[in-house]
């Protein structure tokens, strides 16, 4: 039996029972396997927060202001205090602000060095079936896409996380007669992201 | 959105929770997990790969292996029975890290030898055997093994600079455990035959106390500091690492001398 990642876990942390901590010992002993994971935990899990990846050369200022905010976002503490502000905050702007304005409004042009070319469909189709296939170019460098929906009035009817450049989307969810918008996020290994430009498509039964 | 907003506000064990038991919204769910950790994810893919594209592969291979079979891995740690429970993102790291170490040995075999010999080239690897462990100076090395003088002033140099300072500061062999290393005694004319030197290797390390050989495989193996050594066995006391070192390498050079030399 090897040691587990738990173990692992535990002892990294200092938590380890004097009794684990034998097993352990005894263990990597005879196993190379275990005291290979384990040392290699060990340095990854000492020096992890220095630990960088690397960024693109293009981050615009922008972006360093995207991940600024981020990171703040993400300390604990604040993300707690925050949490209430923001909700009450989403409750009041939910249908009026929030979902008609900022989706739109937020929308960025992507880099010439970034673009995305739209297979299918093209802008202003008329399309209808059981299923639509959103078809896309692979972008260089980017390690998923992002598929967004939405109403006519910049309501985000649905936000899906892919890796392929295509999409199929049902049916069941688009009304006959409706204008509905679509664009594809690209997502690249430093966390930045650019968006596509804004192609719509009408549906008819 | 106000549930994609709501998702960003749960902490990790509590999305972890929901990933496992809300199939309704599992996509989302997934959505707001990958975009918590990619950033951990990439920096652990990045101890593996120096590449960005077969970086970005490792990205994608690791999300599939912790979304298949309905998040199995993940799984694990929601089902973990032990007393005590490590910080999910501590967890993750070795769990993400242990793939990757598995990933990588299916590709490249296992590592056989230890690190500071192993990264060495062949004519290194002499230099290295006659200097420290056979004791011969600068001149002797340079004739046995017809080299210029400064091409074995050169080459001692960098060994010296890899033992000593090692880009990822992963070695750190100091003065002491030169000399420790010098005692782990090998014929310079021993001719290396990896399986035949292996089956020795683990034959007289087999033959030393379970302490020494966890400080030795963490020592020359995994090229671990005396400190990280002696925090990760517990023993919390450098002084008694290196007492096992000695031991184990005496140990070893008697070994070796009687396999070896007579």
């Amino acid at each position: 039996m090897h040691i587990s990642e738990i173990q692992i876990s535990l002892l990294l942390e200092k938590k380890l029972s004097y009794k684990d901590q034998q097993e352990v010992n005894l263990h990597i002993a005879d196993c190379p396997l275990c005291a290979e994971k384990l040392a290699s935990s060990y340095k990854l899990y000492n020096s992890f927060e220095s630990l960088k990846v690397p960024k693109e050369p293009h981050i615009r200022t922008t972006t360093k202001i995207y991940e600024g905010v981020s990171r703040l976002l993400n300390r604990v503490t604040l993300k707690y205090a925050l949490a209430g502000v923001v909700l009450i905050l989403s409750l009041v702007t939910f249908y009026t602000v929030f979902e008609d304005e900022q989706e739109v409004s937020k929308f960025r042009s992507i880099d010439s060095e970034h673009f995305l070319e739209i297979f299918e469909p093209t802008d202003e189709s008329v399309l209808k079936g059981s299923n639509i296939l959103f078809r896309w170019s692979s972008v260089e460098g980017s390690i998923a896409y992002r598929f967004f929906l939405y109403k006519e009035d910049g309501k985000n009817l649905t936000s899906t996380l892919l890796t392929d450049t295509s999409y199929s989307l049902s049916n069941l969810q688009l009304k006959p007669g409706n204008k509905y918008l679509w664009r594809i996020e690209i997502i690249f290994p430093d966390e930045t992201k650019h968006r596509s430009e804004i192609n719509a498509f009408t549906y008819t039964k | 959105m106000a549930k994609q907003l709501f998702y960003t506000f749960l902490d990790d064990l509590s999305l972890l929770k929901k990933l496992l038991d809300d199939r309704k919204n599992k996509e989302e769910l997934w959505t707001e997990f990958v975009h918590r950790f990619t950033k951990l994810i990439l920096k652990i893919a990045w101890q593996y790969e120096n590449d960005k594209e077969k970086v970005i592969d490792k990205y994608l291979w690791v999300l599939t292996k912790l979304s298949a079979n309905d998040y199995a891995i993940l799984g694990k740690f929601n089902n973990n029975s032990a007393k005590q429970t490590p910080k999910f993102t501590t967890w993750l790291v070795v769990v993400i890290n242990n793939l990757c170490i598995d990933e990588h040995r299916s590709s490249h075999g296992r590592r056989r030898f230890p690190k500071a010999l192993t990264q060495m080239i062949d004519k290194d690897r002499k230099v290295f055997e006659l200097y420290y462990w056979k004791n011969y100076s600068v001149e002797e090395i340079s004739h046995t093994l017809s080299l210029d003088l400064n091409v074995v002033g050169d080459i001692l140099e960098k060994i010296s600079e890899t033992l000593t300072g090692h880009r990822n500061n992963a070695i750190n062999v100091n003065k002491v455990e030169f000399t420790l290393l010098n005692e782990f005694n090998i014929p310079s004319d021993f001719n290396y035959n990896e399986n035949e030197f292996e089956i020795l290797m683990e034959e007289w390390i087999s033959k030393l106390t379970t302490d020494e050989q966890t400080v030795i495989r963490l020592r020359f193996w995994e090229d671990l500091s005396v400190k990280d050594i002696a925090q990760i066995t517990g023993f919390n006391n450098e002084q008694k690492i290196y007492t096992l070192l000695r031991n184990a390498l005496n140990m070893l050079r008697r070994e070796s001398e009687a396999d070896l030399i007579n």
